[in-house]
């Protein structure tokens, strides 16, 4: 049995502290797919996908010793390549190369069912904020609708990004839960 | 798990359904109903619960996942081991050749902009009733002037100088702004049955409500508002109109009625045009949906330049009215706003396109548009100040003979005799 074979899914991230160089290469190979399916929910170039991948790689190389002590190496490495992909759609963004909005995957003649779909379930949800305090409600059309990030909701409602957080956290339970009462009333 | 159907019921309220719709749109098998649903889904989780999701999705799937997604591509591991970013090095290497295009650049601006000032002045009128007024500079509010209705005979007209409360009736009151703008208001009272604004030729009016849409009135065109009625028939419009809905999120959609359709939008700025007939929408920014009156199917357009039509026509076998349905895309968009602007450009545009537009304008007749031909393309600048004849004069300019009457114009060779018998170019048409 070869050296590659040894590895489990989680074992090469184990060796990044005594075999990094081989480690590296490990991890690329292990998740090479996973890694590239997460980029791609935020970015469809495959360029800019390799660009992410390889920052990733040496973010991870740079905490080596931080990420092998972590119980889900693997969910961190994600968390990396989002904050890498995410810097990189801004970056293209303010060069205004590329619209930040998902690609639209389904074929042509859906596309308007797909919308129309999204729209019902928008109306749903919106039915259910009128429920909230109209701060809540705000805060939740800033950062589900307009796409705020927490630091920018904090500094338009002066209050603290943890703050923030909680709101989110406790509004986004609301909704689901009004999802779920909404929608088993007329199964 | 979930993971071979889907219920209709969007339970995008249980993570186990979000984790099958994130399966399938990993490996491209969504249908359009689980793409709103899976694009609804992560409005209402934290980005990390969603993220998480995500994750775990990827690690479920394993092996069902396409292996070499980047076609054999490997990392640069000598680099990676170095601590050496790709895109920092990119920039540096970029950095040199950015500063000698910039140079380049710079010298091509100036060169440009010369030329530039030299065209512009071609829309820079130097004499006459625009004199100073560039090509993108819209007519003044302070000019807007709309004759005012309510009741069932009631109205009167408001001059260009009148400021502040105009009118109280019922439950709306419609103020005028220093700038010109009307503002319309719901207070508490007895509903009174709604109001009229109406513009005639050559004039303009732009009215706010208090959410902040706007609506700008081109010429014979009228804005009919009903807070009381059912929300399809509250804003009704014929006539030709720029609608623009703030940027911000709106929890109701704006609802618009034409005289065989109505549009609705949550944000953005689009172009309506409503008339006997005819509905026309173009979205500029943000979405709208068109809807016919007589069907079921809506139009969705969502993007700069999409354009749909509900055309309403006869069907001859039984004599049954229909209205139809019909999307395009716009080159020009803008030429659709050509009529806010002071100076009005037109850039090689159907010439039937721009006789209707200044029909409307100032309010002249056309006896019958098939007789322009439909090939026929104009390229002039108009001013909105001008008389009807500098535009009959760009009419001619651009190839074609016309007669006129009376306030109605006719571009059918056989009116031409109809001129003779009267000894000039001046007929009328019974």
């Amino acid at each position: 049995m070869n050296e590659q074979e040894n590895h489990s899914r989680n074992d090469p991230f184990k060796d990044l502290v005594h075999c990094p160089e081989k480690a590296m290469e490990a991890i690329f190979e292990c998740y090479e797919a996973e890694l590239y399916q997460y980029v791609k929910k935020f970015i469809s170039d495959d360029d800019l996908i390799k660009d992410v991948i390889q920052e990733t790689l040496i973010a991870l190389w740079k905490q080596k010793e931080k990420i092998v002590v972590l119980d889900t190496p693997f969910f961190y490495m994600l968390r990396i390549a989002r904050y890498q992909a995410l810097s990189i759609v801004r970056e293209v963004q303010r060069k205004n190369t590329f619209p930040l909005e998902e690609n639209y995957d389904v074929p042509g003649s859906d596309k308007a069912d797909g919308k129309l779909r999204l729209q019902e379930i928008d109306r749903q949800i919106r039915e259910i904020t009128d429920t909230l305090t109209p701060r809540e409600r705000e805060i939740f059309i800033e950062s589900r609708f307009l796409g705020l990030s927490n630091r920018e909701i904090m500094e338009r409602h002066n209050m603290a990004e943890q703050t923030v957080k909680n709101y989110l956290s406790r509004i986004l339970k609301i909704v689901r839960e009004g999802l779920k009462d909404l929608l088993t009333l007329f199964v | 798990m979930y993971s071979t159907r889907l219920s209709y019921k969007a339970m995008i309220y249980e993570r186990e359904y979000v984790k099958a719709l994130i399966r399938k749109k990993i490996l491209e098998t969504l249908s359009a109903q689980e793409w709103a649903e899976y694009q609804a889904s992560q409005r209402i989780y934290t980005d990390e619960e969603f993220d998480e999701m995500f994750a775990e999705t990827l690690l479920e799937i394993g092996d069902e996942l396409p292996a070499n997604p980047l076609g054999g591509w490997k990392p640069d591991f000598k680099r990676i081991c170095k601590g050496d970013s790709p895109t920092e090095k990119r920039h540096r290497s970029q950095w040199w050749q950015v500063a000698a295009a910039f140079a380049i650049v710079g010298m091509v601006a100036v060169w440009a902009f010369y030329h530039y000032q030299i065209d512009q002045q071609q829309y820079n009128f130097l004499h006459g009733p625009c004199f100073g007024l560039t090509s993108d500079a819209e007519i003044s509010l302070t000019e807007s002037v709309v004759f005012l209705r309510w009741g069932d005979t009631l109205g009167r007209k408001i001059e260009r100088g009148e400021r502040g409360l105009v009118l109280r009736q019922g439950n709306i009151q419609v103020f005028k702004t220093d700038d010109g703008m009307f503002q319309l208001r719901q207070r508490n009272g007895e509903p009174g049955g709604g109001i009229v604004l109406e513009t005639g030729t050559q004039q303009q009016a732009l009215v706010e409500f208090s959410d902040g849409t706007r609506i700008r009135l081109n010429a014979q065109s009228t804005l009919q508002y009903a807070p009381e009625k059912p929300k399809t028939e509250q804003i009704q419009v014929q006539g030709e109109v720029y609608v623009q809905r703030p940027e911000q999120y709106h929890m109701d959609s704006l609802v618009i009625a034409t005289n065989n359709g109505f549009v609705s939008s949550f944000s953005g700025d689009f172009a309506l045009l409503s008339q006997k007939n005819v509905t026309r929408a173009a979205a500029l920014s943000g979405e709208l949906t068109l809807h016919a009156n007589s069907r079921k199917e809506t139009l969705q357009l969502d993007c700069y330049g999409a354009q749909g039509t509900v055309a309403r026509f006869v069907n001859k076998t039984n004599g049954e009215e229909k209205d139809s349905l019909q999307y395009g895309v716009r080159k020009d968009p803008e030429t659709l706003l050509s009529w806010t602007k002071a100076v009005r450009s037109y850039q090689d545009i159907p010439l039937r396109e721009f006789v209707g537009q200044m029909s409307r304008w100032y309010g002249f007749q056309v006896k019958d548009y098939n007789c322009l031909p439909a090939d026929k393309r104009i390229t002039t600048t108009v001013c909105y100040r001008n008389d009807r004849e500098a535009v009959f004069a760009a009419i001619r300019e651009a190839g074609v003979v016309l007669y006129e009457s009376k306030g109605m114009i006719s571009f059918c060779p056989e009116d031409a005799e109809v001129t003779k018998k009267t000894e000039g170019r001046l007929a009328w048409w019974e």
